[in-house]
């Protein structure tokens, strides 16, 4: 899905599929707008996201951070604006199509596949277009069988990234809370994902299960990854966050770093306040 | 003149579907339920006044029966077979599944009960041909016309202006007020079945006048009904209507330029062709309100 | 008795065959899909025209043939219509079933019109001529097993892999890189394919190519197939092709009215309704609870506007 072929020899210490990252940013986003009927949710969405940082997107409910997720991903076409991935623009492009040029995108609901176990999930994730094909299953059935072994295989690599061998095989549908939100981001991994887009990943973890988290965001952070996120636990927003963008009805407010922005008072005030 | 009594003879029919229509119109905007058993439920009551008729009692008196059976019918399956279901919590495609056991079922019962021979319904003094101008028409027909007119009226100003029909929209547009209405909301939904089935049972009931009865009618009539009403955009009284007549008019110039055989199957195309360029319909209401 | 058995044999695998196919596309896909029977026929009177006109009754040219016509006409049926979700689809399936099935018959000189065709020459293998029930069986197993056995391998490669997680969550799929539209119209024509093939496979069996066996009753009647075996297992459409083709039979040998078959037909689906959803296999595979939506790109769309995919308190 990244295009090229994936790399099986990778040593323990990295995560799978990790394509040569760029020293410039990774999504930027232009002047993104979207209503939805009379409601301006998003109104001039302006920001290029680093490499190898963890930019933060916090603001009162209802501020449009999901709706930009959503743009960014493709799962929403904006009104106007771009966003462009890795120097493509990427604008209005759907979900699926910029999943496979490497962004990856976890939901507030989880949504792991409950059916399939936790390598599964991953590999569906890691395979691409081609093992996919119904048609090329049958036509190269050796070949398919091939790539889709090496799927696996980075879906295991993904799993254990993250910490999830001894549930390995087990229904995703039958994994904790905790560990099921662990699994989202592992496929993120597997499908070679170099910027990841992750909605509330630390909402209703407990104590252990936020640094278990924190542990792996952070080692995708120093991969060197772009990584926006959203999160309402300010805790984690402080110990992972280079960056943060205050967001309120769609339009950035402030940036900077975490103390910086939440030494502003009036924004303090929006937050917590009302 | 040929062009004007197609046109009129295309109303006829369109009235017709359009009655069809409006029935299952009634049902589907308001639960969105896909009533699938809907022409087979009113088809039970048109072999009953059949039957009835046949055996000597005065036909409107039948279909004054047939009329009251439909009602109860009509609501009898939605308090036995949907509401249950509902209850369970069974998905829209399982409820649907069973509607289709359902109507698969009667549909077999009734040639075991009837045979399979197409029953007459003819009445031949509904059926003469008057002349107004050129145009040749029945009284019947003037019926069929008439009817689907103050029908689709009635229901519409009921819906727009009664209590029921207040409490119908609020139930359509708003899921949790209507499942928080608990007892109420069953029994307006049942008697939306009740009318819906009602309106369906005059519709079959003067198509069958004209033509005879078969054992296989209501698969056709239910689905020419769903046509209409998601070609027209679902829940809209007005976009059904319109779709039922250029249905009829449609059919009956294909018949005419073409053939019978090929009516049918130009018709339903020309159906495909619409959903294919307007997805959700003629004329669509986002907040899917019924009007 | 041994030619009632063989024939109750052959009726059931051959609707076997049809029946697979259209439990991918039910259970995975969840498409209610009601135009397989027409698909079945095309198949049918493909046999019927080549045998018939003596161009080829060679099954080994026949069946592709047959798979190319099905598989084509379920692509044109399939690309449009799949985008609709869930209740246009059930109309626009029911309305190219009409639609199929009527214009075969108008088509007289190819179909024969509404009695059809009958009366053809024996299928042949490379000029071996099938005469006998046996010698039928004898193809006809080794068909159903590769056709059941592809299947089944299908589901552990990737693709399979894909099919399951598009009927779990289609939002996640999508974030996975995958098509589900693609998807969807593929397991559609693998459907329509295979129902093309026991198209053939019946018809030069039975001799008979008859337009009123394709309609809408065999539509349900293949549906109920699948969905009292159960729409995500191979093995439960089987028993159910098993049971279902060969009730007319039984009902037969009892005495009871051919109208049991219909009978039999909407209790079975009521009581799959009422209690049994996932079937008799969901019996066995009982202990996952899957969330159940319908899957429509419509809903995708409102999932991502009203609050599925957004976070965002709005209310």
């Amino acid at each position: 899905m990244t295009g090229g072929e994936k790399d099986v020899h990778d040593s323990k210490d990295e995560s799978p599929q990790l394509s040569p990252l760029k020293k410039e940013s990774h999504l930027v986003a232009r002047g993104l707008f979207k209503s939805f009927g009379s409601l301006e949710v998003v109104s001039g969405f302006h920001h290029e996201l680093e490499a190898g940082v963890v930019t933060g997107l916090v603001g009162p409910n209802g501020a449009g951070k999901t709706t930009i997720f959503n743009l960014l991903s493709g799962a929403l076409k904006p009104d106007a604006g771009s966003v462009w991935l890795a120097n493509r623009e990427v604008t209005g492009k759907s979900l699926y199509v910029v999943s496979r040029l490497g962004l990856g995108r976890s939901f507030q609901d989880v949504r792991v596949f409950p059916t399939l176990d936790c390598v599964d999930n991953c590999a569906l994730y890691a395979q691409t277009v081609k093992e996919t094909s119904l048609v090329r299953t049958m036509i190269f059935p050796r070949a398919t069988r091939r790539r889709s072994l090496l799927a696996r295989q980075t879906a295991r690599e993904a799993v254990a990234f993250v910490g999830l061998e001894k549930v390995a095989s087990s229904p995703a549908g039958s994994l904790s809370y905790a560990d099921q939100k662990l699994l989202a981001i592992a496929r993120l991994l597997a499908i070679g994902a170099n910027t990841l887009l992750l909605d509330e990943p630390a909402s209703g973890l407990d104590r252990r299960g936020v640094d278990t988290l924190v542990g792996v965001i952070s080692r995708l952070r120093d991969e060197g990854r772009t990584i926006l996120l959203i999160e309402h636990n300010l805790d984690v927003v402080r110990e992972l966050c280079q960056k943060i963008l205050f967001l309120d009805r769609g339009k950035i407010l402030a940036e900077g770093t975490a103390e910086d922005v939440f030494a502003r008072s009036e924004l303090a005030e929006l937050y917590f306040g009302a | 003149m040929r062009y004007l009594q197609i046109l009129v003879n295309g109303l006829v029919t369109g009235s017709i579907y359009g009655l069809a229509a409006l029935g299952f119109n009634l049902i589907y905007g308001t639960t969105k339920i896909f009533h699938v058993a809907y022409g087979s439920v009113i088809m039970i009551a048109l072999y009953f006044v059949t039957s009835i008729s046949l055996s000597g009692t005065s036909v409107y008196w039948a279909v004054a029966v047939g009329l009251a059976c439909s009602l109860a019918l009509g609501g009898l399956v939605y308090v036995v077979l949907y509401a249950p279901l509902e209850k369970l919590g069974r998905n829209r495609t399982i409820i649907f599944i069973a509607a289709l056991g359902l109507a698969t079922l009667i549909e077999a019962v009734i040639p075991w009960v009837y045979g399979p021979q197409p029953l007459t319904f003819n009445l031949p003094s509904l059926n003469t041909v008057v002349f107004i101008g050129k145009i040749a028409i029945s009284p019947l027909d003037m019926a069929a016309i008439v009817a689907a007119l103050v029908l689709s009226l009635t229901l519409w100003a009921v819906i727009k202006w009664s209590t029921f029909g207040r409490q119908l929209r609020a139930i359509t547009s708003n899921v949790e007020l209507g499942s928080a209405m608990g007892i109420r909301r069953g029994v307006i939904v049942g008697s939306v079945f009740a009318v819906g089935t009602a309106i369906g049972f005059i519709g079959l009931t003067m198509q069958s006048m004209s033509s005879s009865v078969t054992p296989v009618v209501d698969v056709t009539y239910t689905l020419i009904a769903a046509m209409i009403v998601l070609g027209g955009g679902a829940g809209s009284l007005v976009g059904s209507y319109l779709i039922a007549l250029a249905w009829g008019i449609l059919q009956n110039g294909v018949t005419l330029w073409v053939s019978a055989d090929w009516a049918n199957v130009i018709v339903y195309l020309a159906f495909l062709a619409l959903i294919l360029i307007r997805p959700l319909g003629l004329m669509t209401s986002t907040s899917r309100r019924m009007l | 008795m041994i030619y009632i058995i063989q024939t109750i044999v052959i009726y059931s695998l051959t609707y076997s065959i049809a029946v697979l196919g259209l439990s991918f596309v039910v259970g995975y896909a969840q498409i209610f899909v009601l135009s397989q029977a027409a698909i079945f026929g095309v198949g049918s009177f493909t046999y019927a025209v080549l045998a018939g006109r003596n161009i080829t009754t060679d099954l080994l040219l026949v069946i592709p043939i047959a798979m190319v016509i099905g598989g084509a006409m379920s692509l044109v049926t399939g690309l449009p219509l799949l985008r609709l979700g869930g209740d246009y689809y059930i109309v626009a399936s029911l309305a190219f079933q009409y639609v199929i099935v009527q214009g075969i018959v108008n088509w007289t000189s190819l179909s024969g019109g509404p009695p059809g065709l009958f009366a053809f020459p024996s299928p042949t293998i490379l000029g071996w001529k099938i005469t006998s029930n046996m010698d039928f069986i004898y193809v006809l197993v080794p068909i159903l097993v590769l056709a059941l056995g592809s299947l089944l391998w299908v589901r552990r490669m990737p693709y399979g892999r894909a099919l399951v997680a598009m009927a779990d969550d289609e939002v996640a799929l999508a974030a996975g890189g995958v098509k589900a539209d693609a998807l969807r119209v593929s397991v559609f024509v693998l459907a329509g394919i295979l129902a093309a093939v026991a198209g053939v496979l019946f018809t030069s069996f039975l001799d008979v190519a008859s337009p009123g066996d394709y309609g809408i009753t065999e539509s349900i009647l293949m549906i109920t197939m699948v969905l009292v075996g159960g729409a995500r297992s191979l093995i439960g459409p089987f028993i159910g092709a098993v049971i279902l083709a060969s009730l007319p039979y039984w009902l037969n040998l009892v005495n009871w009215s051919v109208y049991m078959t219909g009978v039999i037909t909407g209790v079975l689906l009521l009581l799959v309704a009422f209690f049994l959803p996932d079937g008799v296999a969901g019996l066995a595979n009982s202990g996952l609870r899957r969330l159940s939506r319908s899957r429509s790109k419509e809903n995708f769309a409102l999932d991502v506007q009203n609050g599925k995919v957004t976070s965002d308190d709005r209310r």
